[in-house]
């Protein structure tokens, strides 16, 4: 028989989880040992005591919300400037593509204008506050302005003839695109992947709007696979970035 | 779905999300306001403490070493909080900056502490917080927190700042545990 278990230690092994290695490890000993084991059980019954101890009360529910809340304000989103400067950067990524692909028609100042300032301006709260709800709604907002647009622009029967549309459309997504992701790279919040699929969906649909004032391809399915289409795709490949690992903040 | 683990929430935190965050939130939260109530039986205190170790988890984020366990870790941030406020509430011209086991607690807590539901639990209180710190908050930890005493002396490792080593907590906690059945001995019969 392994030798007695030390007086001091009875308390201590009455108080050891039944299923820990350690009591399991003592429990051959107590199964030999009628005294030690009587002692253990002695212990286990003057220590259950403290079972008598009254849970404190449970944490207020606003204290909870107030204690998280706290840690939420630290972890902002992207800041309300490196918001706008995204949002922004669809302006400058239709300005490129105009440049790039010359108008055919007069330009709509006043209609480009509206649809910009609404695509942008919901990517811009989707970004700051950083939550999925305002980015769905800033997704939501600027495919449904991509559709009103591909709409109102009139459509022809015949196949697609040209993709170049949609190379245009994808390469305006990259500049908010990659903003948002360097903007997040710095900020203490990881952005969640619709936040960074709609900062590349208004990219692509100023893309978008540049590219209808230059492409003379009215064809139903041109008009909806490489001007609408490039959007969805857009908003597609910025989800995808957004939830890979380049997308951490590096501040972690 | 398998429910993630603490440690795989955490490493989703640390990359910025938002929401592993508010999961480990949800099941470290009233512990840690429970161990803190337990110690100085004042809500109000456990309160600002919760929101204090949550702070100083999220300034301390990455630090915390990827797959290593989160119980300890965070307990360990929360032990460092508590001694803190045990020096800041209790400290004495006898018992100075460094002797914690010195630092008596007021037996009757805070203004807005909780009666016990018995005579038996008042001297169960009484014995609890009779002990030395050291033992106090291993009981604390082991009892009731249900950390392993690896898992503790980790956790006060990083709270005091100098190695603890396993069979020092063991030490402590059966002498700890070995002083309650004495002080409650002549409760057994009750």
């Amino acid at each position: 028989m392994s030798p007695h278990l030390p007086p001091d230690e009875i308390a201590g092994v009455a108080m050891l989880s039944r299923t820990g290695p350690e009591r399991r490890a003592i429990a051959v000993h107590l199964r030999e040992c009628d005294t030690c084991r009587l002692a253990v059980e002695e212990a286990e019954r003057a220590l259950g005591v403290i079972d008598a101890l009254a849970a404190p009360p449970a944490a207020r529910t606003d204290v909870l919300a107030r204690a998280r809340a706290a840690v939420h304000a630290q972890m902002t989103a992207i800041s309300k400037l490196a918001a706008a400067l995204v949002a922004g950067l669809a302006v400058v990524a239709f300005a490129g593509v105009l440049a790039l692909a010359p108008p055919i028609v007069p330009v709509p100042w006043a209609l480009i204008g509206i649809v910009l300032a609404i695509s942008g301006g919901a990517t811009f709260l989707g970004l700051s506050k950083g939550s999925d709800r305002s980015a769905a709604l800033a997704l939501a907002t600027t495919i449904a302005a991509a559709a009103i647009v591909t709409w109102i622009s009139g459509f022809e029967a015949g196949p697609a003839r040209s993709h170049d549309c949609a190379l245009f459309e994808l390469g305006a997504a990259m500049l908010p695109l990659v903003g948002a992701l360097v903007f997040a790279r710095t900020s203490r919040l990881r952005p969640t992947a619709l936040t960074v699929a709609s900062a590349a969906a208004c990219g692509a649909l100023a893309g978008q709007l540049a590219i209808q004032l230059a492409c003379p391809d009215r064809h139903l399915d041109h008009v909806l696979v490489f001007h609408l289409g490039a959007v969805i795709a857009a908003a597609i490949a910025g989800a995808l970035i957004g939830g890979a690992p380049l997308a951490r903040p590096r501040a972690a | 779905m398998a429910e993630r683990t603490d440690e795989e929430l955490m490493a989703s935190y640390i990359d910025g999300d938002a929401r592993a965050f508010d999961v480990i939130f949800d099941r470290l939260a009233p512990r840690l306001h429970a161990f803190f109530a337990r110690t100085f039986r004042s809500a109000a205190i456990a309160d600002d403490l919760l929101q204090i170790t949550f702070l100083k988890i999220h300034a301390a984020r990455a630090t915390y070493e990827r797959g290593r366990p989160l119980r300890p870790w965070v307990f360990g941030i929360a032990a460092r909080a508590r001694i803190d406020e045990l020096r800041r509430r209790y400290r004495t011209e006898e018992s100075g900056d460094k002797d914690l086991d010195a630092i008596a607690l007021p037996v009757e807590g805070g203004a807005d502490a909780w009666p016990e539901v018995n005579e038996s639990a008042a001297r169960v209180r009484a014995a609890l917080d009779a002990l030395p710190e050291g033992q106090r908050v291993v009981v604390l930890l082991h009892r009731f927190e249900g950390l392993t005493f690896g898992e503790i002396a980790e956790a006060l490792s990083a709270a005091g700042g100098k190695p603890l080593t396993e069979v020092a907590v063991r030490v402590r906690a059966f002498r700890a545990y070995d002083q309650l059945r004495k002080s409650l001995a002549d409760l057994e019969a009750t």
